[in-house]
């Protein structure tokens, strides 16, 4: 499931594309107690044949709690937790349940979707809980850590050579994302008057096709793989 | 593409037709009787591709080399037009949201676009024309999305559109989706409209 634009204009409707309210209060330990980090430790450990690892840092995003995992071999993997709390902040209009379950879901899809596209560097991710049903109690994922320099830090003091070589990185990823040359189908199905439709295939795949009028009541792109990953 | 962005004006018309909103109504009006101008009818059925959500410098990593090594975050990730795609990662185009340009902007901009169309090569697509669109397409599309962004989008737009071909544009009497009244006569810069279904 990625998330496409007939849904983010259901789901936000007006404020779209970004949502201006007030961040709910939340209180930070209370939410902390409904996560076992201790399962999260041995969930991580268990991935990698029991390697002991421990939590070396935590960062603070605006909807997401990151811990770096270290293992013992000094390899690093990061948590991410959704604050469930305050998350994607309203406090006027909290987001559903299946809302904000479509929107881990659709972030998991297009980050593994993303990753399958020769050159693009997003992380991988290495295990996905979309719901609290999981031994840590609260949705979360495991993912590579990216141990590099942030873009944002180093800009400001980069000379015209290294940002040409930034930026030649940047507008490579774009075309990879743009390539028809995908792993990928889509399958599209529109959830159409609760009946489930397969409104578009496209076998060559450049694209889902868009049909007007919709009255969809919630629809969902699948894509599965259909060759090695380019 | 033309029809889906149909579809989101009609939503805007639908709602300003029951809640009685003139102001709304002319809006989406004159949006769709710009539509022609921003669409490309080749991308009318593609290609839509996964764009992350604004390709934000605090999310992308980089080597010691300066080589990209990450993008991080794919929340919001959407399939989005490919007009709306190729275009300039929104940290090299703060300037714009306030009309005005910065010599460091425009700087990462006349490199970003340099190294894009040394890429031409690997796609079909005309990268470069779809980049120095893009920012226009851009605003049109969020206009088109979002009511309140239409609001301000929608003097820029028709700002651009007279520089361009010097002259005022004609905003064309026709019905945001057929079986929806027509505003016979707006006009640019906010003229009264009168519409019995308005009024």
């Amino acid at each position: 499931m990625i998330l496409d634009r007939v849904n983010w204009a259901k789901h936000f409707g007006p404020q779209y594309p970004q949502r201006m309210c007030e961040m709910p209060d939340w209180d930070r330990e209370e939410f902390l107690e409904s996560v076992d980090f201790e399962a999260l430790v041995r969930f991580a450990s268990s991935l990698r044949n029991g390697m002991p690892c421990h939590i070396v840092d935590e960062i603070l995003g605006h909807n997401n709690l990151v811990y770096d995992i270290e293992f013992e071999d000094t390899s690093l993997w990061v948590a991410r937790i959704q604050i469930l709390p305050r998350l994607y902040g309203c406090a006027e209009q909290p987001i559903s349940e299946t809302v904000r379950k479509y929107l881990f879901e659709s972030m998991v899809a297009a980050q593994t979707f993303a990753r399958n596209k020769k050159s693009v560097f997003a992380p991988e991710i290495y295990t996905s809980f979309s719901g609290g049903d999981n031994p840590v109690g609260v949705p979360f994922m495991l993912m590579q850590k990216i141990d590099d320099l942030r873009l944002d830090e180093v800009i400001g003091h980069l000379p015209d050579k290294d940002l040409y070589t930034v930026f030649s990185d940047l507008a490579r990823e774009m075309v990879s994302l743009a390539s028809p040359h995908t792993s990928v189908r889509l399958v599209h199905y529109v959830k159409w008057e609760k009946t489930l439709k397969l409104v578009q295939w496209s076998p060559t795949l450049r694209c889902m096709m868009i049909r007007s009028n919709w009255t969809s009541v919630g629809h969902t792109i699948q894509w599965r793989t259909t060759s090695s990953p380019h | 593409m033309e029809d889906y962005l149909i579809s989101a004006l009609s939503r805007h018309a639908a709602a300003a037709l029951r809640d009685k909103n003139r102001e709304l109504y002319e809006q989406t009006a004159r949006l769709r009787s710009l539509l022609p101008h921003f669409i490309n009818p080749q991308y009318n059925s593609g290609p839509f591709i996964l764009a992350p959500f604004d390709w934000d410098s605090r999310h992308i990593f980089v080597s010691e080399e300066y080589t990209v090594s990450g993008i991080i975050d794919w929340d919001f990730a959407t399939i989005v037009p490919v007009q709306s795609f190729f275009r300039y990662p929104a940290f090299m185009t703060r300037d714009w949201l306030l009309d005005t340009k910065s010599p460091i902007m425009e700087n990462y901009r006349r490199i970003f676009r340099r190294a894009l169309s040394e890429l031409q090569d690997e796609t079909e697509l005309p990268l470069l024309e779809l980049l120095d669109r893009s920012r226009w397409f851009h605003m049109f599309d969020e206009g088109v999305q979002s009511s309140e962004l239409g609001k301000s989008a929608l003097p820029m737009l028709e700002a651009y559109l007279t520089g361009l071909g010097n002259k005022k544009v004609e905003v064309k009497a026709i019905p945001v989706v057929r079986g929806m009244p027509i505003l016979k006569d707006i006009h640019v810069g906010g003229g009264k409209a009168k519409n019995e279904a308005l009024s």
